[in-house]
């Protein structure tokens, strides 16, 4: 049957059971991917697929149960489920459903340009793609990485209160990794290129940044082991926040799990620093108008001249506060329950260009890749140590390229030190929020090196 | 779903030109709990079941699924993959499925999906006691737990049906140790291919106390110091230095392309000949293991490294497509919305000669990495990082004080080199690897081993 269809068999059965709270969250999304190397189709994958989770709240305790099968027999099964699941819950915190008719407005749909295109089409681009690539320098040996994709997602939510809505999110995009070598080095680089419309899809540009990425980087070097002033790539920098946006979860802050818990109104952050949520950025493809329990997304302040304004809420969260739910409880799929996150993570952009950056730098480190920030940063103490590669600045310009080495600090440490941040913000390559940002400088970071 | 709308399925994409068809259908049951400060939080279950239908034309591969179960929505699916193979139509095809019986080499006692939650909720609470009791220093202990129950059917072209039933049941303890505003986590999180069973099978209590000592200990700890310098690594969760700085480089998925390191070096000597190392889907109930993989190749054993010396590829179907070579049983995917692609199972580093004691005798000055966290790898250039959760400083062959915070880094084809002592108490831990074809099940293990050099990531 059909969502709605499918919504009424289940409301109608929760409500024999004599529940009078719940919600029912139903997506379903569609993805295509394909890849190619050396000319001949890697992978190639059109699918879709969908399912249902029934939130059920009875005396402020909450049970979930969720299925792929929207039958009536299924719309049965995850009302008991979900009653059977919620017996158990011992927490004393107050589940909510929201006693709002919300409806959607101020938002259009993703019009499903991508969807439009002949696959055939998207197979030539990501071929172009690579030859390009490969024929901007010699030592490319090959893109090992080289992805064209599109996604969308249909989101119908519904809750006993009358809260009813659906929305359609996506977009599409391309993005490359290569592989080059002096003989002895072999480099890695990749570069993408997202957004809601294909025409501001540039392969020619997303070519040249990911061959100049991957063959600048040859000759590396590690460095000797010390305090360095480093410039942080706007890619790596949107890598650390992902440790920042942990710590502003409400969630987190109330289970004593953030760092930033009792900070509101105080400056955590240089004042150069000012970060906002948005609802909608141009060409984010993860725009929302809507959270997973009816509330309407909304555009924030999180950090202002480095003074923290805001948790992000859950209704949850925010009951417990004694504020507004801030609309950030999502669901990444109907297969797991809510979890705070933001929407888009908007830096302000700074007056200081890259070269300007390094000018000022002077003398110390351009990063411009982390690796191992799912194990090497622990978003609870705040604590980071990771692989990086990049540039050592010498008198305010590029000197030789960096591999090997570490990245180590403290994240609020690290915020408190930005001395200078760039104009030249741009959309990080993120999984589950946008986050558009620009490079900053820091000051005196531990680096690890060969010595 | 039936025999036959397989059959109408395979037959459909083999119509559109395609040299092999398969189709990998999937039911799975799950139940996730979490528990927060001794207190169950969150219940989670629910169904999935859906269809991965894939065909080959040569060496590409073209992939869909669905969840719609109807003749209708499958054979459409089937449609749309024929197109995008865009070849010459075969109009005559017949297939002829064989059903083959095999005998689950994981037998379950007890099913998760037939244990009460109550039942679960119960090994939840002892492991809260056991992290919660340890110390007054633990300020929030998170428990999760996590199961379920797969049945799959695999069936292509080649006349192979084969149906198999993974069972994975895990316990996942994270204690924060609080002190003078400064937090550190610890955790441990051990699982198998068992069912309820697997928790008579461990001191979960235990467990809990393990992760809040690991907490604990780094909290009073100093930070790691920076620079070159050898390091000792621990048995169990250790053994994510050879899944991080090799294993992922001798997937197909990056040796077919010729983009690992260790592309065309069978036969060489690419570690230190102390390094032995096998690939194991076959142990019965282990976290990694499966009696046949998801393509229905019959899982084996796979000696990857001996005495240093490069032996075997983890190889899936198309990879061997690919690279004229036999599966080696290593296609996995996280589930029916994945092409499995090779994938490691229960990986590790054999025993070697020495007790641990020996070694770190022998060890002047020294990193001890007595826990490892996660890492990551490139396999185009071997970069290779990972997290010790739990170190210790060697000075004069003895172990000192804790430090904390240290990232360990290097080129997986230089640390092979440099391993230079293998100790005797292997043992395997449980991960989660993610790569391609999504996030499965792994084993992680080694005995205790020392590696001449490597990058600490600490303070200065």
């Amino acid at each position: 049957m059909n969502a709605k269809t499918f919504k009424e068999t289940v409301f109608d059965y929760a409500t024999k059971k004599g529940l009078k709270e719940y919600e029912l969250f139903t997506s379903k999304s569609h993805e295509f991917e394909c890849s190619v190397s050396k000319g001949e189709i890697q992978s190639y994958k059109d699918a879709e697929n969908g399912g249902s989770s029934f939130k059920a709240v009875k005396n402020g305790k909450a049970g979930y149960s969720y299925t792929e099968d929207l039958s009536s027999e299924e719309a049965h099964r995850i009302v008991d489920d979900a009653l059977e699941n919620l017996e158990l819950i011992e927490s004393e915190e107050q589940e909510i459903v929201y006693d709002q008719k919300t409806r959607i407005t101020d938002w259009e749909d993703y019009d499903m340009a991508f969807e439009k295109i002949d696959p055939l089409k998207k197979i030539e681009d990501v071929k172009k793609l690579e030859k390009i690539i490969l024929d901007k320098d010699d030592r490319i040996l090959m893109v090992p990485y080289c992805y064209n994709t599109n996604t969308f997602s249909e989101v119908y939510f519904a809750n006993s209160y009358g809260a009813e809505y659906n929305y359609i999110t996506g977009g599409g995009g391309m993005y490359s990794g290569a592989m080059a070598s002096n003989g002895k080095q072999n480099k890695f680089g990749m570069a993408f290129g997202f957004s809601k419309n294909p025409e501001k899809i540039d392969i020619e540009k997303i070519a040249t940044e990911t061959a100049e990425k991957t063959v600048s980087l040859l000759d590396a070097k590690s460095l000797k082991s010390g305090k360095y002033d480093v410039v942080l790539d706007n890619d790596v920098f949107s890598d650390l926040l992902g440790l920042f946006i942990q710590m502003i979860s409400a969630e987190n802050v109330q289970k004593g799990l953030s760092l930033l818990n009792g900070k509101l109104g105080e400056k955590v952050a240089s004042e150069l620093l000012s970060i906002r949520d948005v609802r909608s950025y141009t060409d984010s493809i993860f725009d929302t108008p809507a959270d997973a329990q009816g509330v309407v997304t909304q555009d924030k302040d999180i950090l202002r001249d480095g003074v923290l304004k805001t948790f992000l809420h859950s209704l949850k969260t925010a009951a417990k506060d004694g504020v507004k739910p801030t609309g950030n409880a999502f669901r990444s799929s109907y297969k797991g329950t809510e979890t705070i996150s933001p929407v888009n993570i908007d830096v302000k952009s700074g007056l200081m260009t890259l070269e300007k950056l390094f000018a000022t730098l002077n003398d110390g480190v351009y990063i411009t890749n982390v690796q191992g920030m799912h194990s090497g940063a622990n978003p609870i103490s705040g604590e980071f140590s990771v692989g990086a590669q990049g540039f050592r600045i010498e008198g305010g310009r590029k000197s030789f390229p960096v591999e090997q080495i570490t990245l180590s600090g403290n994240l609020l440490s690290m915020l408190q030190s930005i001395k200078g941040v760039g104009s030249d913000k741009k959309m990080a390559f993120a999984m589950s929020s946008g986050i558009f940002t620009p490079s900053v400088l820091v000051d005196k970071m531990d680096i690890a090196g060969n010595e | 779903m039936n025999q036959n709308l397989i059959e109408k399925a395979l037959c459909t994409i083999k119509k559109g030109g395609a040299d092999f068809a398969e189709v990998f259908y999937e039911n799975r049951k799950s139940s996730n709990l979490e528990m927060s400060m001794g207190k169950l939080e969150k219940v989670n279950s629910g169904t999935i079941q859906g269809v991965g239908l894939r065909g080959i034309i040569g060496k590409k591969a073209i992939y869909a699924y669905t969840n719609d179960l109807s003749e209708e929505s499958v054979l459409n699916a089937c449609k749309r993959v024929a197109q995008a193979i865009n070849e010459k139509k075969d109009e005559d095809v017949s297939i002829n499925l064989q059903r083959e019986k095999t005998e689950n080499i994981s037998p379950i006692l007890f099913f998760p999906d037939e244990i009460s939650k109550t039942d679960k909720y119960h090994v939840m609470k002892l492991a809260h006691e056991g992290a919660s009791n340890y110390s007054e220093q633990i300020s929030e202990v998170k428990i999760t737990f996590w199961d379920y129950r797969q049945n799959i059917v695999v069936a292509n072209t080649e006349g192979l049906y084969k149906e198999d039933e993974r069972v994975r049941s895990r316990v996942y303890i994270s204690a924060v140790a609080t002190k003078d505003g400064q937090k550190e986590t610890g955790s441990v999180g051990p699982g198998a291919g068992m069912g309820f069973e697997f928790f008579n099978t461990i001191d979960v209590r235990e467990a809990g106390a393990e992760a809040a000592r690991i907490a604990v200990k780094m909290i009073n700890a100093e930070f790691a110091p920076a620079g070159k310098m050898p390091v000792i690594i621990s048995n169990k969760f250790g053994g994510v230095i050879f899944h991080e700085a090799c294993g992922h480089a001798l997937e197909a998925t990056s040796v077919a392309k010729g983009a690992s390191v260790f592309a065309d070096k069978i036969g060489q000597k690419i570690a230190h000949e102390c390094v032995s190392a096998v690939d194991d889907a076959t142990i019965p109930n282990a976290w990694g293991s499966a009696t046949i993989d998801d393509e229905g190749h019959p899982t084996q054993r796979n000696l990857l490294i001996e005495n240093g010396v490069l032996k075997s590829y983890l190889i899936d179907k198309l990879g061997g497509i690919r690279m004229g070579m036999p599966s080696t049983g290593s296609g996995r995917r996280q589930n029916y919305t994945f092409a499995p692609t090779s994938r490691m199972s229960n990986t590790f580093i054999l025993p070697g000669k020495y007790i641990p004691e020996e070694i770190i005798a022998d060890t002047p000055k020294a990193l001890f990495a007595k826990k490892m966290g996660g890492g990551s790898v490139n396999p185009s250039t071997g970069e290779f990082n990972f997290s010790v959760r739990e170190g210790y400083m060697i000075e004069n062959g003895r172990i000192t004080k804790p430090v904390r915070g240290a990232t360990l880094i290097g080129k997986g084809y230089e640390i092979l080199q440099k391993i230079d002592m293998v100790a005797n108490d292997l043992e395997r831990d449980q991960g989660m690897c993610g790569s391609l074809s999504g996030s499965i099940p792994a084993d992680v293990g080694q005995p205790t081993i020392r590696v001449s050099e490597l990058i600490v990531g600490g303070r200065n």
